[in-house]
């Protein structure tokens, strides 16, 4: 059953790889394609994909962040 | 544009009392700003003492004190171009805007903000009068509120657009997210705490989804004649994207569970 989970959560993180991208295409039409017998996980890839969902969620925090300072110490204007 | 409100008066009234003053270090009252019948001719030192009743403040916007107002103004007007020209970068930059907003953004900055305040610039580099100058600083604020609604309005906007671009990123991820737990549970694994954090993943981005759809268009509403009212619109979409962006966390949180889960 290892594997299978492997298997499994491999598809999982090539679809986020590529929808974190932007890029790719459709996820349910992502590869399915699992890894070769005994292959291990790719724990870099899932932490990859992690990780790129953290740098949309931080531009959009960046983003609210200069707005925030906008809104709560504005230049005189009046 | 040109929508005026009483207060607004007695704003732009003590910002003529400032720049003079200013330009006076300090040591005028704020009736000098009053002017109307600012003179050009050259300082004496009988201006004070030889001022009508009718026109107090007539003698003190000299020549020298129009020079001075007009070089504050000129660099309050200098600045909105710096700050103008800071915020086109950024929309440019910004590659989750959807066109529309790209386009009504550069619309207000670059046709109609950015060629006014430099018209300013050039109308103040020709202003003789101390009331001349008033009336460019005041148009310089009302007409075009650089940092009380431009600046804001174009940095929500793109915060707005960036959040719903990552809500777009994890929501195509649920069908993906989904047919892995499926094909676990075909092949016997047992993937119900993978499936309780896919719903709150779904609830989550959903949430976040709610939050910010539609909220550009309202954020791009106000123009600076709406000034203070658009604070309140301004103020209402960061409190909004401050939950969407919480809600966009506890999602990622909620697919690094589904990874461990079925790892």
């Amino acid at each position: 059953m290892g594997q299978r989970r492997t298997a499994a959560v491999s598809v999982i993180a090539a679809g986020l790889a590529l929808a974190a991208c932007g890029s790719g295409p459709a996820l349910h039409a992502a590869p399915v394609v699992p890894p070769p017998s005994g292959t291990a996980p790719s724990p870099a890839l899932t932490a990859q994909t992690l990780d790129q969902i953290d740098a949309q969620i931080d531009a959009v925090h960046t983003a609210l962040t200069q707005a925030t300072a906008d809104l709560n110490d504005p230049k005189p204007d009046s | 544009m040109t929508r005026r409100r009483p207060h607004h008066r007695v704003v732009v009234d003590a910002l003529g009392a400032v720049l003079v003053a200013v330009a006076l270090g300090g040591a005028v009252p704020a009736a000098a700003s009053a002017s109307t019948a600012s003179t050009t001719s050259a300082p004496t030192s009988s201006l004070p003492s030889t001022s009508a009743p009718s026109a107090p403040s007539a003698p003190l916007c000299t020549a020298a004190v129009v020079v001075r107002v007009q070089q504050l103004v000129d660099s309050e007007l200098a600045e909105r171009v710096t700050q103008l020209q800071a915020l086109i970068t950024r929309v440019n930059a910004a590659t989750t805007l959807p066109p529309q907003d790209k386009s009504t953004l550069l619309a207000d900055l670059t046709q109609t903000e950015l060629p006014g305040i430099e018209g300013l610039e050039t109308t103040v580099h020709g202003a003789t009068t101390c009331l001349e100058l008033r009336q460019d600083a005041h148009a310089m604020v009302f007409d075009y509120r650089v940092y009380l609604v431009m600046t804001p309005q174009t940095d929500l906007v793109i915060a707005n657009d960036d959040a719903i671009h990552a809500e777009g990123v994890l929501s195509h991820l649920e069908t993906a997210v989904s047919a892995a737990i499926g094909r676990d549970r075909s092949r016997g694994g047992d993937p119900t705490a993978a499936q309780g954090a896919l719903t709150d993943y779904q609830d989550d981005v959903t949430a976040a989804q709610a939050l910010t759809s539609g909220q550009a268009a309202t954020v791009l509403a106000p123009t600076p004649a709406d000034y203070p009212a658009s604070r309140t619109v301004f103020m209402q979409a960061r409190a909004n994207l401050t939950s969407a962006v919480r809600d966009l966390h506890e999602a990622r949180n909620d697919l690094a569970r589904i990874i461990g889960y079925l790892t």
